[in-house]
């Protein structure tokens, strides 16, 4: 009865002070919408980068006088090293066949003999597609008997993790000044909030309220603000990526539990901004 | 049996040189219904928002029930003032609340609440006769309505000490006369009732009667009281 009580008080000031509210919401709304673009950019870079790693393997070039058994004896070698997923053998005549069909053009005609080497195709498993799992594994294999050379691509694993750290880091930066202003944002309407009503609560007080009694309405007040304005901006965003980018950009929205991890992230931040509003204007 | 409400020599000023009580020793005990007279200025509004912990006084002891009052702990002055029925004399209503919502507050300012709040409610504002106006805001209320608001929202929650500002001289005779019945109803179910007035605008025959003279209490017999 008394949470019941506590909520009808907290939309009592909400609509007594509808001016205010809403130009809370607006300011805490730039906020999430900054957020929850970071986190779309986020899941679209993981999904990208899922993609591209999907193709990320290793060719192992042989020798041209390793023999057939020499060659099935690499191959379980190699499929029983940890960290392989799959290993497939390319053969010269079907790398030229490859080669003939990516130009367009019959160049073994030409050819008295075919210069293309025999391969072996390596795709890692998933956690060993590191820059650094990757350049042991080559190492690995270019250490093999039967083994002439290992390619893979080098720079381009090690550019794809460094992008992604530098994200993961300008995300935490980004993270911690939203968080922050979503704080002081919150607090400081929580205290004008206060301050409009300094005399009922003092008439509060006086009736003999407890401290409970007087700032539980104003922790509810804090939490909403910052919900509701997490919820319009998922709102926003999902409608911008759904209804407006997605027709000529491939963007996909961010997982539903991301959202409601963000809206939950909200509710603890509107709680914190609330107490610290609270903590400075209520003198009771 | 030791008296429900108890001062011990009462010291209040206003700076700068302005003594309102010197000595004070008051005390009344559970049932007793006292009515504290005296000329404007003379302290009975000091007195009763000493009692509700509202002012501090310079020196001296309060106790209720036994219990000290807890000058130097503000987080322990709204259990005190649970324990307090206060009617103000300026009334004290939430404009913004209609008059059943204005009683049922205090319902909630502690950690219980009963589990027939309406009931109790409806049934404190038939009491006052205003059980038909329960919807209504305080600004479509008369001063004598609003008075009775107030009295309805001191008695409610059953506080074991009632005290009053003035309270009836906001009201028309017939409304004087339910209130004081009512606060002398309170005082015979074992509550203790301290209610000031102007000299001469009460007369209830249950009632122990002071005056207050240069900063102390004298009872209308004379003796200092105590």
């Amino acid at each position: 009865m008394r949470i019941g009580f506590f909520v009808r008080e907290c939309l009592r000031g909400i609509k007594r002070d509808k001016g205010n509210t809403l130009l809370a919401i607006l300011s805490l709304l730039m906020a999430f919408l900054l957020l929850d673009l970071y986190f779309i950019g986020v899941y679209n870079l993981n999904s990208f980068s899922e993609r591209l790693k999907k193709g990320l393997v290793l060719q192992a070039f042989l020798t041209d006088e390793l023999s057939d058994q020499a060659r099935d004896s690499l191959q379980l070698k190699i499929e029983t090293m940890a960290g392989v997923a799959e290993v497939d053998y390319k053969s010269s005549d079907s790398a030229m066949a490859e080669l003939e069909r990516d130009l367009g053009l019959s160049i073994s005609e030409e050819l008295s003999a075919n210069p293309l080497p025999a391969s072996f195709i390596i795709e890692p498993a998933e956690e060993k597609k590191t820059p650094e799992a990757l350049a042991e594994m080559a190492a690995v294999l270019t250490a093999m008997p039967g083994v002439e050379k290992v390619i893979y691509p080098e720079s381009w694993a090690a550019d794809l993790d460094n992008a992604f750290a530098k994200t993961r880091k300008l995300g935490w930066w980004l993270l911690a000044a939203l968080s922050v202003g979503v704080v002081l944002l919150t607090a400081n309407t929580i205290r004008l909030v206060l301050k409009a009503r300094a005399q009922t609560v003092a008439l509060f007080a006086l009736l003999g309220a407890s401290r409970s009694f007087l700032t539980v309405p104003y922790y509810l007040e804090g939490i909403f603000l910052a919900a509701a304005s997490a919820l319009l901006a998922w709102g926003g965003v999902a409608w911008f990526i759904l209804g407006v980018v997605r027709s000529t950009l491939p963007l996909s929205l961010f997982p539903f539990t991301t959202g409601l991890a963000v809206l939950g992230f909200a509710t603890f931040l509107g709680l914190l901004g609330s107490y610290l509003g609270i903590k400075k204007e209520l003198k009771v | 049996m030791a008296p429900l409400l108890e001062i011990k020599n009462l010291k209040k000023s206003y700076p700068p040189q302005r003594t309102i009580f010197e000595k004070l020793f008051f005390s009344v005990e559970a049932g007793e219904l006292a009515i504290v007279c005296g000329p404007s200025g003379a302290g009975k509004t000091t007195l009763l928002n000493l009692l509700y912990l509202a002012e501090r006084p310079e020196g001296g002891e309060i106790s209720l029930d036994g219990q000290p009052a807890p000058w130097l702990k503000p987080k322990q002055y709204s259990a005190w003032r649970q324990k307090i029925g206060y009617i103000f004399q300026d009334q004290k209503l939430f404009v913004d609340r209609t008059v059943f919502e204005n009683v049922a507050l205090p319902f909630y300012f502690g950690n219980t609440q009963p589990i027939n709040l309406r009931e109790e409610v409806e049934r404190g504002l038939s009491e006052v006769g205003l059980f038909g106006q329960k919807d209504k805001y305080p600004r479509e209320l008369s001063l004598g309505e609003k008075t009775l608001v107030n009295l309805c929202r001191a008695l409610v929650t059953a506080p074991h000490l009632i005290i009053a500002d003035d309270p009836l001289s906001n009201l028309d005779p017939v409304r004087a006369d339910l209130a004081l019945k009512l606060l002398e109803k309170e005082a015979s179910s074992g509550r203790a009732v301290v209610l000031t007035a102007t000299a001469g605008n009460v007369n209830s025959g249950a009632a122990k009667v002071y005056f207050i003279d240069r900063g102390t209490l004298v009872p209308d017999t004379g003796r200092p009281a105590g």
